[in-house]
């Protein structure tokens, strides 16, 4: 009788060849990038003005120990001269659409998998342009003359995308590292289980507890033991990774299914009771969430609050029998869960979230839609959409500080971003 | 906190090269002064509602400063000098 084991062996294509591309300290070194004073520099990058920690540090500045989440005092103590820049969503997602059209010429088959990794399938492609290596050196070669040469990548080649992702992070920076069949049980079974993308902190902690430290051992162990600690899937899913399985395919944009949830979280730059902030901020968010939504044309029915403060946390959200996309509605409906709460503390952190979505197409007309409404805010978005976002903004957001749509690292509402994307990889020839 | 950068923020005449689908500054005209552009160092774009914004790091013989080019209103502005 076949084991699990080899069932997943049998099934295992060796002959794909995916690339993994990870940009090298991306924020940091496109900042170095646009500004040449700061090239070669310890840089921080900061969310903004008045925040507290690093959210990304170029290579000099990790010389000195200094990485993401970092304070800014901290950071100080470590390193003098460092340079603190506040972040700039728009370079950076404007210089990953400049990748993606790069990549893209060396083959359609393309994964974005965050705004500085993505995912090429060259199986098909890599003997138009004289072989795997030529092919990478030619990735690198563009990228230093369009982008620039400061903003290099490493590069990770395998059968999958989960051998690629860990091949990319052996050579750093601006390196290059194949994981075969041959080497692959000696690189995994010196990696850290955490370090394989898809084992999280907490799986690692229940492996450790276990007395599993690394891919060797978990390998050996039964998938029935396994099974009896973490149920029927986490067990086959650990096996898989511990013999760096992986059988998911790429995600072209074409195949970019909509979003489940959209939501918007904002970190308040001081602690706060007063109402009218709360009030401001969370009416902010919920016209943000809203504004997607109708942009993606689609509706919500699941509404969810995020609140924290003082090292308190709650979450609290109410399922309605009806769909929405309208930001006045689900303030309303924000703010009754907020004052249902009765939150006692003060508040440094706010999230809305709209969930249960549905393309508005594939829903019945409601008795509850007000036309006239509906009207305006469609109005209100094609002023936004024409001269620029928050160019029309209800009164009840004077005099606070707007918060305005960003892209964030993960890419989490790229189907979003990517709306008006002109250069989609399908659009693009093979040269 | 040494940001390493003066924001101007005021309009200039510049003279590009439109080529290939490319927008290359080769210089402009300041406060009466001109400024020969030796290298573009970094572009990126932006769109505010339906006009695209091209932003260039470039490099003259005495600064290096941030140009920005209104596609829609075809209008040059030099953004920042750094320093």
């Amino acid at each position: 009788m076949e084991t699990a084991e080899n069932l997943f062996l049998k099934n295992q294509d060796f002959s794909a060849k995916i690339l993994h591309l990870d940009m090298d300290s991306y924020f940091a070194s496109v900042a170095q990038q646009a500004n040449p004073k700061l090239a070669h520099r310890p840089v921080g990058i900061i969310k903004a003005l008045g925040r507290s920690c690093v959210i990304a540090a170029s290579r000099e500045a990790k010389g000195f120990g200094i990485k993401t989440g970092t304070s800014i005092w901290e950071a100080k103590r470590l390193c003098p001269q460092i340079v603190f820049v506040p972040a700039d969503f728009d370079q950076y997602l404007s210089t990953t659409k400049k990748l993606i059209e790069i990549c893209s010429r060396f083959s359609p088959e393309l994964e974005v998998f965050s705004i500085d990794e993505l995912f090429l399938d060259i199986s098909q492609t890599e003997r138009f342009f004289g072989g795997i290596y030529h092919l990478v050196a030619l990735i690198k070669k563009a990228l230093k003359e369009e982008i620039g040469p400061l903003v290099t990548c490493s590069l990770g080649l395998s059968y999958n995308r989960l051998l690629a992702k860990l091949a990319s992070e052996i050579k750093k920076p601006d390196g290059f590292f194949e994981i075969t069949p041959t080497n692959q049980d000696e690189i995994l079974f010196q990696t850290r289980l955490s370090d394989l993308c898809g084992l999280g902190f907490r799986l690692e902690e229940r492996l450790l507890n276990m007395g599993i430290r690394n891919f060797q051992q978990l390998r050996k162990i039964p998938l029935e033991f396994l099974e009896a600690s973490f149920g029927p899937y986490w067990s086959i899913q650990l096996k898989k990774l511990s013999y760096g399985l992986d059988d998911l395919g790429l995600t072209p944009f074409q195949s970019w299914d909509d979003p489940k949830t959209i939501s918007r979280t904002f970190t308040l730059f001081k602690n706060t009771r007063s109402s009218l902030k709360i009030r401001q901020t969370l009416f902010n968010l919920c016209q943000e969430t809203c504004v997607k939504a109708r942009d993606l044309k689609m509706k919500g029915r699941y509404i969810g609050l995020g609140i924290r403060g003082e090292d308190q946390a709650v979450f609290s959200n109410r399922t309605l029998k009806y769909f929405l996309a309208d930001e006045f509605h689900l303030f309303k409906i924000v703010w009754q869960l907020f004052e249902q709460l009765h939150w006692p503390y003060q508040v440094r952190f706010l999230g809305v979230c709209l969930s249960l979505l549905a393309k508005e197409s594939d829903l019945t007309i409601s008795f509850l839609d007000n036309p006239r409404k509906e009207k305006l805010l469609g109005a209100m978005d094609q002023i936004n959409h024409r001269y620029g976002g928050f160019t029309l903004y209800p009164a009840c957001l004077l005099g606070g500080e707007l918060i305005k749509p960003e892209a964030n690292g993960f890419l989490g509402d790229k189907k979003y971003q990517f709306l008006d994307f002109e250069e989609l990889p399908s659009e693009h020839n093979l040269t | 906190m040494d940001w390493m950068e003066t924001a101007i923020n005021e309009p200039i005449k510049a003279c590009c090269l439109f080529s290939s689908g490319q927008i290359k500054p080769i210089f402009f005209l300041w406060q009466k002064k001109l400024y020969q552009i030796q290298k573009i160092v970094f572009q990126f774009s932006k769109k505010i509602g339906r006009e695209k914004v091209f932003y260039f790091s470039v490099e003259t013989e005495t600064n290096a400063c941030q140009l920005e080019f209104n596609s829609e209103k075809q209008t040059w502005k030099l953004l920042k000098i750094f320093s």
